[in-house]
């Protein structure tokens, strides 16, 4: 059955070793921790280090480390080093690239930070969120101009009577 | 019952049901659409609590919840597409009673679960919230460090169940996320940069709307489209046998739905499959047979499960501060954005807002029901409807939510900043729930310790005295057990 098809992919994709992953995140997360660590440690303490406002947060940073430190240690042992240097190969770029994942991870991150970053700081919501909608829609809908047109208007139109109207919200953009 | 009568008088009024009905629907719609999750739902639609007064932001939620968590099983049926991971169980069964052509009765047996599920949740609450309110007035400073600190330690354990440390260091990084601000008993700088937007530190809902929100989102683009292919639903109402037949998979799914939902962050997902598991190992003969290919009691243990737990996440949300799934910390950033601090001293500050409670699940749990029996029919085309073209209408609403708060360009960042952090964390494997645990948890863990140290250091205390604290000490030792069960323990899902 399809359903438990999807399932199995599902437990075995959330189960799988990512030591490429945990390689990366290792050294991360081993460099942030050690940051706020030292931060931490340099807060004045007007009552001792026992109470200090640096104790949590150098508490919380420490162990951190250490977890870091074992899942670099544990990606390591599994060659993640290399596996994180193969997925900036030419062979697994392009590959990625072949089969869309690549293209479909950067095509919808540019979607967001387009809307987010670009429009909303250059139109006001409604005009900006209309031209967002219907290219967006565009690209990924694949359907009839008209269609879109009508759904982005239509969407647009109970954004703005409903949050601006009923529910008396400033919305994001310019002119605000 | 004055309380009782506080709670009731604000319910019976025009706005209130408009906005009960409102949020059962919604929920339902958005729970039933394959690609939108309970969290999510809440995440986005928590923006538009801001004007809300409180009881109507809990009505509010408490619609969405209850209803979403319905909704997800719509879809599992008919198009064998769970709308939500919870409601994968219901699929494996209700789907090919739609095969069949039982699609209608499945899905009103889902209904009908889903009611009986809710009403364990609710009866446990009234019973077991005055209960441990009252064991609850007797923690100190270091019993709340110690709750909180577990909360997050086994919300990790739990959501990251074949590597717990990736659970806990999502916890961790949260917990670091909400030192950012002045500290409340110094008034240090912590991790401001000297930026004036970071003194007051970083509001919960721009990163919960981040991490379910604008991540999920980024998820569904990134994915490739699902096929959905819809047959005809038919009868739906269930014969009263139905239910009688299988009343002790009901209360047995029930029980491990509140246990499960009571733990912070374990939420439907895991009862309903816990209780869809138990429910096949206990099935006998003919019944055994049917599983997998349309057995009513695995539906049924699947919805029954995922609702109760609602009543069960209630427990700890409302009696200790303490999450028990990512939607009831999204309740609890909407309570916070209401000056509402949840806790053992809730009804002292804010007499029938417990109660209250109660009566909203009584009341999202009848509009289910009936709103349910009503939209499924005619609400087949737009359950359906593609993630291509949700998504893109999604986005703006995650705007709105973030930036409606203060109206602050910043918080539209963070919740950028949080959406990809979100994204990479899940793509690295990394559960999310036990950030926003520590997001939310953060602050109490880290003002509680500092206190009890204070207290412990005027009264001269030794180890031996702090571990003469009973439920300290109790505590200590299950946070032991968790750490060494996520370290040790059978890996197993």
């Amino acid at each position: 059955m399809a359903i438990i098809e999807e399932l199995k992919e599902k437990t075995e994709q959330e189960t799988e070793e990512t030591p490429a992953a945990d390689f990366f995140m290792g050294i991360v997360l081993m460099v942030l921790s050690g940051i706020v660590c030292t931060v931490a440690w340099s807060w004045p303490r007007p009552s001792g280090i026992a109470s200090s406002a640096g104790l949590f947060p150098f508490l919380i940073a420490f162990s951190l480390f250490i977890m870091a430190l074992s899942i670099f240690i544990h990606s390591f042992k599994r060659k993640g080093y290399r596996r994180f240097v193969a997925l900036f190969g030419v062979t697994h770029l392009r590959e990625s690239w072949t089969h869309g994942n690549l293209r479909l991870c950067l095509f919808s991150l540019m979607t967001v930070l387009v809307y987010l970053v670009v429009i909303l700081n250059l139109l006001p919501f409604e005009i900006g969120t209309f031209l967002f909608m219907t290219a967006a829609l565009y690209l990924y809908w694949k359907t009839k101009l008209y269609r879109i047109l009508i759904v982005s208007v239509c969407v647009v139109a109970f954004y703005s009577i409903s949050f601006k109207v009923l529910f008396k919200l400033v919305l994001p953009g310019v002119g605000m | 019952m004055d309380s009782v009568f506080l709670a009731v008088k604000d319910l019976f009024t025009l706005n209130m049901l408009i906005i009960a009905l409102s949020g059962t629907v919604l929920g339902m719609v958005w729970g039933a659409m394959p690609a939108l999750s309970t969290t999510m739902a809440m995440a986005l639609l928590v923006g538009l609590t801001i004007k809300m007064s409180t009881y109507e932001a809990i009505m509010f939620l408490m619609a969405i919840m209850t209803s979403s968590v319905f909704g997800g099983s719509i879809t599992a049926v008919l198009i064998n597409i769970p709308g939500t991971p919870a409601s994968i169980p219901t699929a494996i069964e209700g789907y090919p009673l739609t095969q069949k052509g039982e699609g209608g009765l499945a899905l009103g047996t889902a209904i009908v679960a889903s009611f009986f599920g809710n009403w364990i949740g609710i009866i446990a609450v009234i019973i077991f919230i005055p209960l441990i309110m009252a064991i609850a007035l007797k923690f100190g400073a270091w019993e709340l460090f110690l709750l909180a600190f577990w909360g997050i330690v086994i919300c990790g354990t739990l959501v990251g169940s074949e590597k717990p440390v990736k659970g806990w260091i999502s916890g961790w990084i949260g917990l670091l996320i909400a030192m950012i601000g002045v500290d409340p008993i110094h008034g240090v700088h912590r991790f401001t940069f000297d930026l004036p937007v970071l003194i007051d530190g970083i509001g919960n809902i721009p990163i919960i709307i981040g991490l379910f929100g604008l991540a999920e989102i980024l998820k569904a683009l990134a994915s490739p489209p699902l096929v959905m292919e819809t047959r005809p639903v038919g009868r739906i109402i269930p014969p009263f046998s139905m239910m009688k037949k299988h009343w002790g998979v009901t209360l047995r799914s029930g029980f491990i739905g509140l246990i499960i939902g009571a733990l912070p962050a374990a939420g439907p997902n895991i009862a309903s499959f816990l209780a869809y598991i138990f429910a096949k190992q206990g099935a006998k003969g003919e019944e055994k047979e049917k599983f997998g290919k349309g057995a009513y009691s695995g539906l049924i243990a699947s919805e029954v499960a995922n609702n109760a737990c609602i009543g069960g996440d209630l427990l700890p949300t409302i009696t200790l501060g303490i999450p028990g799934s990512a939607g009831m910390a999204i309740l609890l950033g909407a309570l916070n954005l209401h000056a509402i601090r949840v806790g053992p001293a809730l009804e002292m500050h804010h007499p029938g807002l417990i109660q209250f409670f109660f009566i909203s699940l009584i009341v999202a749990n009848m509009l289910m029901y009936a709103v349910a029996l009503v939209i499924i029919k005619p609400g087949v085309k737009l359950f359906t409807m593609k993630k291509e073209i949700l998504m893109p209408v999604i986005l703006p609403l995650c705007a709105i939510g973030a930036f409606g708060i203060n109206q602050s360009v910043f918080e539209l960042y963070v919740m950028l900043g949080m959406g990809l952090l979100g994204w990479a964390l899940y793509e690295m494997r990394y559960p999310l729930a036990p950030m926003i645990l520590g997001v939310i948890l953060g602050p109490m863990a880290d003002e509680n310790l500092r206190k009890a140290i204070m207290i412990f250091q005027g009264q001269e205390a030794t180890v031996l005295t702090v571990l003469s604290r009973p439920i300290g000490t109790l505590m200590l030792i299950v946070i032991a057990l968790t750490f060494y069960k996520g370290l040790f323990g059978k890996k197993s899902r």
